[in-house]
């Protein structure tokens, strides 16, 4: 009986070892940590060089999602935009692909963890691989195949959405609907604008409101106002004039300007951690990993916007650290419930193993056979990792702007906290039209 | 045993060779193939077949007045087709056989759409400061078009489970450039199930 004590200790040794042994592996966050200190150096080609240079996850294996929407947004990063479309088209296909359960990687999921599945993403970072690719199309001056990739985020929720036995809490993107507003409103279709800015209010109003605490924008109130003027509906203009007493749409454009919307993408997305439980027992150890997003605060910044005289404060239009946070704690019951599944099978095995022994050496409750079983427990702890995976070269969040400038050439100036970050050189300004600019700082 | 070898050998490489590598076969054009389920080369084809019959069978030629004395065949320039689908589709694919069969049918003459015009436009520029004058193209003699060819496609997808049904509409009419009145309009429905 001397010997149980020690064996439990020996234990406890033992699996703190191996969990120190498998922390200094590398995760997929600190393996991509140097891609995104580049990015916070305002570098996106050193990034996009030290994702070629090892950082990238498997190309090709249950990783193949994760390496398309990393290097596609890198390269988007790095202006190439025309070079990161491939690549998310391809993000896009293989995400539609990704149905139904392999059962296969689940078998293997539950012996060792969640990170052994296929990564298939977030719903949040889904629906972002067409927000990416919209970027890359706006950026090529083809606001048609932009569209096409915001009516891909209508229909791809409407699916996840259906998927889920209860309520989902993303349930709809309002950024996205804006974005789509804008873009028909640069292709001069403004019936689908004035629509597509009022579903962007409405899911302001009833998710984001609630769920992220992003109160309805007022810029989008003076959207729909502007839009219902242009169109001539005084009754619909009427009832958001009276619910949106602040918003203040601008007058008619006068003839010779044009307008420029500015999307600034600021910040990183907060890398997952993990969150482990230990138990033990004389002769087995029990672990459950999961992975959260920590709580801290992350900087809120502010953003200016000048040019020609004129300057306009751009308004917080999605927060992806409080969509990534609420995605987590909306999936937190699934990941529970699979860590749970996985902590019984594994101790099942630890227990097989144990008899099994025992019939070899046909002592009961031996020494060998006890070590064995103890072993194998130790293993499955030792396996257990939280999920870390993530699309981690996204941003924080995304800010808007719009002004109305003078037709002509101009030069644009960003600015963060009142310092300046940025400039864009030589923005032409079409009269009637609406120009498309798309900002990363951090 | 020699011999033994090198049947193990022989087996070793036809494996080796059955495992890797892509196989590319070329094949008839007219196919089907659905992979992915998304819009494809066989969609494309339907709209140009069904489009062209339609277009070609249509009163339009009739009454621009095909038959009749001194009658000249109406000069068609093709317009713009929106993709209002949620799938990226390459609408230049079918209207370049729309256009293709219309002019080999001998019945319609096609003028130089959006994208082909300043083209043409800067090559008589560029004739005039270049070319000797006995043969550079004039200025001022482009035939106008009668009619402008335009259209959409509109997709609606709806899915449940493991099995999506994506119904695409592809619109197309033709324009009376003078008058504005639409003289003919063809469509094309098609429907898809796809099963995982």
């Amino acid at each position: 009986m001397s010997g149980r004590p020690r064996r439990g200790r020996g234990l406890r040794r033992g699996a703190l070892i191996l969990a120190a042994a498998l922390s200094g592996c590398g995760s997929y966050t600190s393996t991509l940590e140097p891609v995104r200190e580049d990015l916070r150096r305002g570098d996106p080609q050193a990034a996009l060089a030290e994702f070629g240079g090892g950082a990238a996850p498997d190309s090709a294996g249950r990783n193949r999602l994760l390496f398309l929407m990393e290097k596609g947004n890198l390269l988007r990063l790095a202006g190439r935009p025309a070079d990161a479309e491939p690549l998310l088209l391809e993000a896009d296909l293989v995400s539609d692909m990704q149905r139904g359960i392999d059962l296969s990687d689940e078998a293997g999921a539950l012996l060792t963890s969640d990170a052994a599945r296929e990564f298939r993403g977030a719903d949040y970072e889904k629906v972002m691989i067409n927000y990416v690719l919209a970027s890359c199309y706006v950026q090529q001056d083809q606001l048609e195949e932009a569209l096409v990739e915001c009516r891909r985020v209508g229909e791809k929720l409407t699916v996840l959405n259906d998927a889920y036995a209860r309520e989902n809490v993303y349930r709809d993107d309002a950024f996205v609907r804006w974005l789509m507003g804008a873009l028909f409103e640069a292709g001069g279709d403004l019936d689908d604008a004035l629509v597509a800015y009022r579903n962007s209010l409405r899911v302001y109003e009833d998710d984001y409101s609630r769920h992220y605490g992003l109160q309805p924008p007022v810029q989008v109130a003076s959207d729909v106002l502007r839009l219902c003027r242009m169109l001539a509906l005084d009754d619909l203009y009427a009832e958001y004039a009276s619910r949106y007493p602040e918003a203040d749409p601008p007058p008619q454009a006068p003839a010779g300007s044009g307008q420029l919307v500015v999307v600034i993408e600021s910040g990183r997305i907060p890398r997952k951690v993990e969150r482990d439980f230990t138990a033990y027992t004389e002769d087995r150890v029990y672990r459950l990993a999961l992975p959260a997003m920590p709580k801290r605060r992350v900087r809120r910044h502010y953003f200016d916007v000048s040019c020609a005289g004129l300057a306009e404060r751009a308004w917080l239009a999605e927060d992806l650290v409080e969509i990534a946070r609420k995605n987590l704690e909306d999936q937190a019951g699934r990941d529970l419930a699979r860590a749970i599944a996985r902590l019984a099978a594994k101790a099942g095995v630890s227990e097989a193993g144990e008899e099994l022994m025992e019939e070899i050496t046909g002592e009961e409750n031996g020494c060998v056979s006890e070590g064995f079983g103890a072993l194998l427990s130790l293993l499955g702890a030792a396996t257990e990792q939280a999920d870390l995976r993530g699309w981690l070269t996204l941003p924080a969040r995304m800010h808007v702007a719009r002004l109305r400038l003078p037709a002509g050439t101009h030069d644009v100036v960003i600015r963060r906290d009142g310092a300046r970050t940025g400039v864009l050189r030589g923005v032409e300004i079409a009269d009637g039209d609406v120009e498309m600019r798309f900002v990363y700082t951090e | 045993m020699s011999r033994l070898l090198a049947a193990f050998a022989v087996a070793a490489l036809a494996v080796l060779a059955a495992c890797g590598g892509r196989t590319v076969t070329r094949t008839d054009t007219d196919t089907t193939t659905d992979l992915s389920g998304r819009w494809n080369d066989t969609d494309a084809r339907m709209v140009a077949d069904s489009m062209v019959d339609q277009a070609l069978n249509g009163d339009w030629l009739v009454e621009h007045g095909r038959g009749r004395e001194g009658y000249e065949k109406p000069v068609v320039v093709v317009g713009s087709v929106i993709n209002r689908s949620s799938e990226h589709i390459s609408t230049d694919v079918f209207m370049n056989e729309i256009q293709r069969a219309l002019l080999e049918s001998g019945l319609v003459r096609l003028s130089a759409g959006r994208g082909e015009d300043p083209e043409v436009r800067a090559e008589r520029y560029d004739q005039q400061r270049f070319a000797s004058p006995e043969t550079a193209a004039e200025f001022g003699q482009e035939v106008g078009a009668d009619y402008v060819m335009m259209g959409s496609v509109d997709s609606i997808t709806d899915e449940e489970g493991d099995t999506r049904a994506v119904y695409y509409q592809v619109s197309l009419e033709l324009i009376d450039v003078e008058t504005a009145l639409k003289v003919w309009m063809g469509s094309l429905e098609i429907k898809k199930i796809i099963e995982w």
